[in-house]
């Protein structure tokens, strides 16, 4: 943590970050309040259109005090803040002015156990130990190579070869390989949600009875099967076993299909046998998520509406959503299927996706009632008033279904038996691999 | 001036994790898999050694390293 402690007063609107003393970026620059004021405020700077911009909305001002110590005033309490700085996203500091220096889409330069020291697209990324960094003796290895396998038989090849010693594989690679001596399997569930974005702008998908109806026509432990080998747990905005902030899956609506009810509910919105369009998005660089839509389009012929599967390459993906939010649900496309993945708050699967102001509005979703329980929500440090508002809001999400909500899975990871001391986090991130070593 | 500490933190905003047993699923879809695979890394009693380079494979492309402005998750995954 580059924060060793801090402070809250006023009301939960003035937060005093003491910072760690003499914490060196890669380049060997000593880390300042200055550096997190600059990171913060490129996050908040709309011209950046950062997509965390809701975790830290909140902050009004950042002041320096002194090289070690800066204080961040904020327009109402906002209990998620500690977690944003704790989210391993946009908390990332960087030394001041780095961006106007460096293109940052292949350039990185941080606090962090490794160091980046050649990123080649579609190739390989390779990262060398921090000599500086603050938490020694970590990490241990002297460096880390990552070759970009996109294509899961490639990443299974190389682990049974020996020309790989970690990678993520799925639930059936997972079962093949547990027994292979060399090799161990470590699973884990994730605090990810698989979904699907919709874009309410448009008709039909602008009636919420519309995209319950289609929600109502799929079953969940099909999209499970089919996508993830069974490998996963039903789930709804905020992932089924986050603390204690999810809805329980076995009080899940839908999970289930219910054709009939969804046929009579497509008739009350206007659209009786179904007899229109629409289109869902996604990448086969996820084969769970191309699966997921799959799944739906098969299901959704039950009640007459044609669904058309489009696969795009990743990155034209992430174009077209980014899209949506840009032209106000005018372009980009209908449905996208995606997930989010950890947040470090339950607002953060919350707010910035459903409010009118959410910097991830993907589907442009509105409702004028929900707006002020969100705003709430994020607004007081009482836990059970919290979770309280949290599992109201997450119920109308669900009737209202401005997103499909699917699973959340099961994370596999496959190691070399040499690979020591790494163990999996339910944030899906791989950051203990600082902790990593290689045994004989 | 309160003092939020760092286990009251933990405890209230980042208690994950912990909700559905590996496998019990709290009553939902059972894992239709029958597993076989090892369970978490227990904390070893070998002393960690240091050196080498782990070679690694990235199921996904990086679209951008930027971590301010990018969404995705494979920019998440630099160190």
């Amino acid at each position: 943590m580059l924060a060793q402690k801090w402070e809250l007063s006023n009301g939960g609107k003035t937060y005093v970050f003491h910072l760690r003393p003499n914490v060196k970026f890669h380049n060997g620059q000593t880390m300042t309040a200055e550096d997190v004021k600059y990171s913060v405020e490129r996050v908040l700077d709309p011209k950046s259109a950062s997509p965390w911009r809701s975790w830290f909305d909140t902050i009004e001002e950042i002041k320096v005090v002194d090289p070690l110590t800066v204080q961040m005033n904020l327009n109402a309490p906002y209990p998620g803040l500690l977690g944003s700085f704790a989210g391993m996203r946009a908390s990332g500091i960087v030394p001041k002015g780095l961006a106007e220096r460096e293109n940052l889409k292949i350039k990185a330069i941080g606090t962090g156990p490794f160091k980046l020291v050649e990123y080649v697209p579609q190739d390989h990324i390779t990262y060398a130990r921090h000599p500086d960094y603050w938490d020694q003796p970590l990490p241990y290895l002297d460096g880390m190579t990552f070759k970009i396998l996109t294509e899961e038989t490639a990443r299974v090849a190389a682990l049974r070869a020996g020309q790989i010693q970690y990678a993520y594989v799925n639930a059936q690679d997972a079962q093949q390989l547990s027994g292979v001596p060399g090799i161990k399997v470590l699973k884990n569930l994730v605090a990810s949600v698989t979904l699907q974005y919709i874009n309410v702008s448009k008709k039909p998908l602008s009636d919420w009875r519309v995209r319950k109806a289609l929600r109502m026509a799929v079953d969940t432990n099909e999209v499970i099967q089919k996508a993830v080998f069974g490998a996963a747990v039903p789930s709804g905005p905020i992932p089924s076993g986050y603390g204690d902030w999810y809805l329980d899956p076995k009080t899940l609506p839908y999970v289930k299909p219910d054709i009939e009810g969804a046929k009579k509910l497509l008739a009350e919105a206007g659209y009786p046998g179904g007899g229109f369009k629409i289109e869902i998005k996604c990448s086969p660089q996820y084969p769970a998520f191309v699966a997921t839509a799959l799944v739906v389009q098969d299901s959704v012929k039950k009640l007459g509406v044609d669904a058309q599967v489009v696969q795009q390459e990743w990155g034209a993906f992430v174009a077209d959503n980014a899209t949506v939010v840009k032209s106000g649900g005018k372009e980009g496309g209908e449905i996208f299927t995606s997930g989010n993945s950890f947040r470090p708050d339950p607002d953060g699967y919350i707010y910035p996706y459903f409010h009118t102001r959410g910097s991830v509005n993907y589907g442009q979703y509105s409702n004028p009632k929900l707006d002020p329980l969100m705003q709430q929500a994020r607004s007081i440090f009482n836990h059970d008033q919290r979770r309280s508002l949290y599992i109201q809001i997450q119920r109308t999400l669900l009737d209202e279904s401005p997103n499909w909500w699917w699973y959340v899975p099961y994370n596999f990871e496959a190691t070399s038996t040499r690979v020591q001391g790494y163990s999996q986090s339910f944030t899906g991130r791989r950051f203990l691999l600082k902790r990593a070593w290689l045994g004989s | 001036m309160s003092r939020v500490s760092r286990r009251k933190f933990l405890a209230g905003g980042l208690a994950l994790g912990g909700g559905l047993g590996l496998g019990g699923q709290d009553g939902a879809a059972q894992l239709l898999i029958p597993w076989r695979g090892q369970a978490a890394e227990a904390a070893t009693a070998a002393q960690p050694k240091r050196g080498g380079t782990l070679v690694a494979a990235a199921e996904v492309d990086p679209v951008s390293l930027d971590p301010h402005t990018n969404s995705n998750f494979s920019a998440a995954q630099g160190f």
